[in-house]
């Protein structure tokens, strides 16, 4: 009787984790092969250059002297006009030379307007909410003070909002250092996956594209339209995606405005990252899928991919749980008696069946990205599907503790970095040009023959 | 024994599977991954410019061949040659598979080919039928009718297509573009882009018009739906934009004073202003003489009727056709108008900056019959 | 230095544009899609109608590298693979029970946990999967030791075996139409592809599974549901993964042609 009993129970597991993981397969296998296939990807780059509204930049900053001058001499050499930018770096009570940085850029750069805070509470969000208040711009971007923009990226990011529908609107992020560590080089693998083809199909397909809080920005009448930045997220990008959503707005997805990354190179780095992208991902769930079910602005369509974005975490804990009930059924001889083709089915589908949907959008991005070496990875990226599940289990658990307990959760945490920074010097590869950057017909036109990259 | 052997073997042969991915491993290890640009900027005319840096790179560079003349000088680039000449002028039929550069003037008669890029310092005139790979012209260019471009064409004078002319890829001009009909092209963009009929005499309005209807409604306005508007499916997105249920069709000049987003489709009658941006889900149809000061987005086809005036940017999902009379003009910026369909350019559209289309941009006559009954003083 | 800047090309065209977007999408045509969609229902069909037969086959080649490799094998015996299929054949090789193991067998499991744990302390990456591995062991050992009604033959196992692959067999052209067809700019390259992956898995489930009776046999059933999980379905997906790698790198090179120099090296 009991073991009936655990045979059913682990056959309604596996059934479960069956259904909720094919249902994420089909979804990552049409997202990869609808990638494939359009020859033209929703974009706006014909358009970058004729879209110049004014826009502020922030740059929050905690203790980053040693990349501080490298984002900000590149915000200084990017391409649009200085007379519509404003660049606000928050310097969030910082105890480095972060703040002499920043003062004497602002006293050589007079669109550049520090913001400097000494008290508050603490993190990126409640330094945005400060900060905020004094923006000019019509569209606020965003940049991680270890980001490097690329010259054209301020333009690439600002022309998706000619349509009055876009609230939000998120670059493309590109790991640099993908052989400081071998989880480096496999996080660019996932990181082309989740860019290039699967944001970019999302978007292509309609959806709204997820706004990650850095190389992406938002317009300022939208933020305040759904109350600002919200403090106490651990991810206010993801909480500002869905908060938008709601309220009609959408995500417009800019994969031409690349920006170098630094990625965790080291395991310990990562799983806190994973924690806390896990953590604001889930609540954000519970808070929004009540109205993303009821959303008058959203088609059935549009509603199930946002539940799926959102509840993508709980699939880790899904697969564990298939396992172990696999695993129940291994060592119950009675299993194994009858020919239970469903018993096997499930155990080889959604191993074999879903899992493959990840590898295929990895594989579809290296294709368009052109990374053909980084490809010869994926066997090594095993590794890192197990290394995530369980890092995701272990989130999702201490978040699930923590609320049933009604106990505070993790705090916000900064990422540790790792790049020493050049001094401005725009990360050592290209010697951005300076001066006769402001040409004619607002930069659309080729100055001079002289100096421009290839 | 055996088996232990059997088991090496096994090892081995599973260790393959990570073989390549191991020493994609060691390459790859202690890099750092460089394929971004960072000093990539969007311009419009580089196809041209990057031309004209290379060759000036090479002919300051490069000796001139033993058998240069004063009339032509040769230099040779790995395994193309560069002709270097004052003047040139071909005859009709000419096929060249070199890179030409005319240090003047350059002409050409009827059905040339020419198989690699031709670059003009002076003014420029292509005969009909001919082919080319690509051009440059610091002066004014001239293409004649049905000319094939395969790549680019870049004018800093005034750029001339001529009719049934096919360019590929970007015709850029610095001055002007004369955009003749059956001609086609993936993007256009100069100060002043013009087709065919050009006439600068503003359009008759009409006296009687009907009742101007304003989005968003003022307060005193009927809540009933009139004219094609229901304001009962007027909503508000926040931060004074509006989200409009369904298509809106409005029968009466409209007042658009609100960035607006229609799940639907829109259109307004004639004489409309549209002071905001809109955006639809589906199609676009602007009514005649409307002055749209805004955005225009939408995901479907989109359709502007004669002498609209727009001063901002137009994107369609589908095709765009841009009616007779069409003006694009506004301060400080240009305007642009992009299709990821066919973008089909009327008669008389005069338009300050770009027009493209991930398909192709088309230039088309407009019957003068169809002019005369379709026109927006009717 | 950024391989974006320009060296100089052979020709007057530019060596790069923007690495990334020269190449805007795959070359989905009609015909390939068909191709791939045939291709695929026939493996499937060819499978599926000669599933005995190979099946058969698969225990026959298991049965000359059982002799070649000395593990003594009593004989075949029918199994049931799955209702309105004929019976398969599963071993009978001897498996000792928990009590008979030697003592080095269980040395062996001690020292697999120690050397799992060791590399899931040194290679964080491998941690989860190690710890994952470890589970099974210790669910086995408790098994083993606590329930002596837990005596998984070989007869079983080959059975397990022969669901699980035949189940991937049949899959397989599916997902091989995914990642070997659509993406390749040669269909015939994308249709070698999956020939291929579908002969090979055949032989490596062969391999695996005669590995597999193997360890069982000189260290009973400790092992088994490591044995089947990390070498059952999870070393399929690895060599799918193997060949898709491979399938892509080259690919890309054909794909992105005489762009290829575009191409980053990394």
């Amino acid at each position: 009787m009991a073991i009936t009993a655990l045979i059913i129970f682990s056959w309604t597991l596996i059934g479960i984790a069956m259904i909720v993981l094919s249902a994420y397969a089909v979804r990552h296998y049409y997202l990869a092969y609808s990638r494939m296939r359009i020859a033209h990807p929703r974009e706006t780059n014909e358009l970058v250059g004729f879209v110049m509204p004014r826009i502020t930049v922030f740059v929050p900053m905690h203790n980053e002297e040693r990349v501080a001058r490298d984002v900000l001499q590149a915000l200084v050499d990017c391409d649009y006009d200085w007379e519509l930018l404003e660049v606000i770096p928050v310097n969030d009570r910082s105890t480095d030379g972060t703040r002499a940085i920043v003062d004497d850029f602002a006293r050589r750069y007079p669109f550049i307007k520090p913001y400097h805070r000494s008290e508050g509470v603490g993190g990126k969000p409640a330094a945005l909410v400060e900060a905020t208040v004094n923006a000019t711009g019509e569209i606020y971007l965003m940049f991680d003070a270890d980001y490097v923009p690329g010259r054209a990226v301020l333009k690439m990011l600002t022309a998706p909002f000619l349509d009055p529908e876009i609230g939000a609107v998120m670059g493309r992020v590109v790991p640099h250092n993908i052989g400081d560590s071998l989880l480096s080089g496999l996080l660019s693998l996932e990181r082309s996956a989740g860019y290039q083809s699967v944001q970019q199909a999302r978007f292509n397909l309609g959806f709204t594209a997820q706004f990650g809080g850095t190389v992406g920005g938002v317009r300022a009448a939208a933020l305040r339209a759904v109350g600002g930045w919200n403090p106490e997220s651990l991810t206010e990008d993801t909480d500002l995606t869905f908060a938008l959503l709601l309220s009609g707005w959408r995500t417009a997805y800019v994969n031409r405005a690349e920006c170098y990354e630094e990625v965790p190179q080291d395991w310990n780095v990562r799983r806190r990252q994973l924690s806390r992208w896990v953590t604001g991902h889930t609540e954000c769930l519970h808070n929004y899928w009540p109205d993303l079910v009821r959303a008058r602005f959203l088609t059935r369509g549009e509603k199930w991919d946002a539940i799926f974005l959102l509840a993508m975490y709980l699939t880790a804990p899904i697969i564990v749980l298939g396992w172990l009930a696999s695993l129940v059924l291994f060592f119950v001889p009675e299993a194994h008696a009858v020919p239970v083709l469903p018993f096997a089915m499930l155990i080889i589908g959604y191993q074999l069946f879903s899992n493959q949907a990840t590898f295929l959008e990895i594989g579809v991005a290296t294709l368009l990205d052109g990374t053909r070496l980084r490809a010869l990875l994926m066997p090594l990226s095993l590794l890192n599907f197990f290394a995530n599940t369980g890092a995701i289990c272990n989130a999702l658990r201490k978040f699930y503790w923590n609320r049933f307990w009604g106990s505070g959760g993790d705090g916000w945490y900064k990422t540790h970095r790792t790049r020493p920074g050049s001094d401005g010097k725009g990360f050592g590869l290209n010697q951005a040009p300076t001066g006769a950057a402001r040409q004619s017909l607002n930069g659309l036109y080729h100055a001079n023959s002289e100096g421009m990259g290839d | 024994m055996l088996f232990l052997l059997y088991s090496v073997l096994f090892l081995a042969l599973f260790y393959v599977h990570f073989f390549l991915a191991h020493r994609a491993w060691i390459t790859i290890r202690g890099k750092r991954s460089s394929e971004l640009d960072m000093s990539y900027v969007r311009l419009e005319d580089y196809f041209g410019q990057s031309f004209r840096r290379k060759l000036k790179t090479w002919l300051s560079t490069l000796p001139a061949a033993s058998n240069s003349t004063a009339n032509l000088r040769v230099y040779h680039h790995g395994q193309e040659r560069i002709f270097v000449a004052p003047t040139v002028q071909y005859p009709s039929g000419r096929v060249e598979k070199e890179i030409l550069v005319a240090e003047g003037t350059f002409a050409c008669g009827n059905n040339c080919d020419f198989r690699r890029e031709v670059m003009v310092h002076g003014d420029c005139s292509i005969g009909e039928g001919t082919s080319l790979q690509a051009i440059a012209a610091d002066g004014a260019l001239s293409l004649g009718e049905a000319v094939t471009i395969r790549r680019w064409v870049d004018a800093a004078g005034k750029l001339t297509i001529g009719a049934d002319t096919a360019i590929s890829s970007r015709a850029t001009s610095r001055t002007a573009i004369e955009f003749l009909p059956g001609a086609y092209a993936q993007s256009l963009f100069a100060p002043e882009i013009a087709t065919e009929g050009r006439n600068d005499d503003s359009p008759e309005l009409s006296t009687k018009i009907g009742p101007v209807l304003q989005i968003p409604h003022r307060p005193g306005d009927s809540p009933q739906a009139q004219h094609g508007f229901d304001p009962q499916k007027l909503f508000s997105m926040g931060g004074g934009t509006y989200a409009y249920e369904g298509d809106l069709d409005v029968t009466t000049p409209l007042h658009l004073r609100a960035p607006l987003v229609v799940r639907g489709h829109f259109s307004c009658a004639k004489e409309s202003l549209l002071e905001a941006d809109i955006k639809a889900h589906r199609n676009i149809t602007i009514g005649p003489a409307s002055v749209v000061k805004g955005n225009l987005v939408c995901d479907g086809n989109m359709l502007l009727k004669p002498d609209v005036y727009f001063q901002s940017i137009l994107q369609a999902g589908g095709t765009m056709r841009l009616s007779f009379g069409v003006r694009g003009l506004r301060e400080k910026l240009p305007v642009a108008a992009h299709a990821t369909g066919a973008l089909t350019l009327e008669s008389n559209i005069v338009i300050n900056g770009k027009v493209s289309s991930a398909h192709r941009v088309i230039a088309i006559s407009t019957p003068l019959a169809w002019l005369q009954t379709n026109s927006a003083r009717a | 230095m950024n391989p974006a800047v320009s060296t100089g090309g052979r020709s007057a065209q530019r060596t790069s544009i923007y690495l990334h977007r020269s190449v805007r999408s795959l070359p989905l045509t009609r015909p390939r899609l068909w191709t791939a969609l045939a291709l695929a229902l026939a493996i499937f069909l060819l499978f599926a109608a000669y599933a005995v037969p190979i099946m058969q086959a698969h225990s026959d080649l298991a049965n000359v590298l059982l002799r070649w490799a000395g593990i003594p094998n009593e004989g075949w015996r029918p199994v049931a693979i799955f209702p309105g299929l004929e019976p398969g054949s599963g071993p009978l090789v001897p498996i000792p029970t928990f009590n008979q193991v030697s003592e080095g067998a269980r040395f062996a499991l001690i020292l697999s946990v120690v050397a799992l744990l060791i590399v899931a302390r040194r290679f964080s990456l491998f941690r989860n999967l190690a710890n994952f591995l470890i589970v099974l062991l210790f669910a086995s050992a408790i098994a083993n030791v606590f329930f002596d009604s837990f005596q998984l033959q070989s007869i079983v196992f080959g059975q397990i075996w022969l669901r699980q692959e035949l189940l991937v067999w049949l899959l397989m052209p599916f997902v091989s139409l995914l990642l070997f067809m659509l993406p390749q700019p040669k269909i015939a390259v994308g249709v070698s592809w999956m020939l291929f992956a579908q002969v090979y898995g055949f032989l490596f489930s062969v391999l695996r599974f005669v590995f597999c009776l193997g360890v069982l046999h000189y260290t009973g059933l400790l092992f088994m549901p490591l044995l089947w999980f990390a070498f059952g379905t999870l070393s399929d997906l690895l060599f799918l993964l193997f060949f898709y790698s491979i399938s892509v790198y080259r690919a890309s090179g054909h794909l992105w042609g005489v762009r290829s120099s575009w191409q980053s090296q990394l």
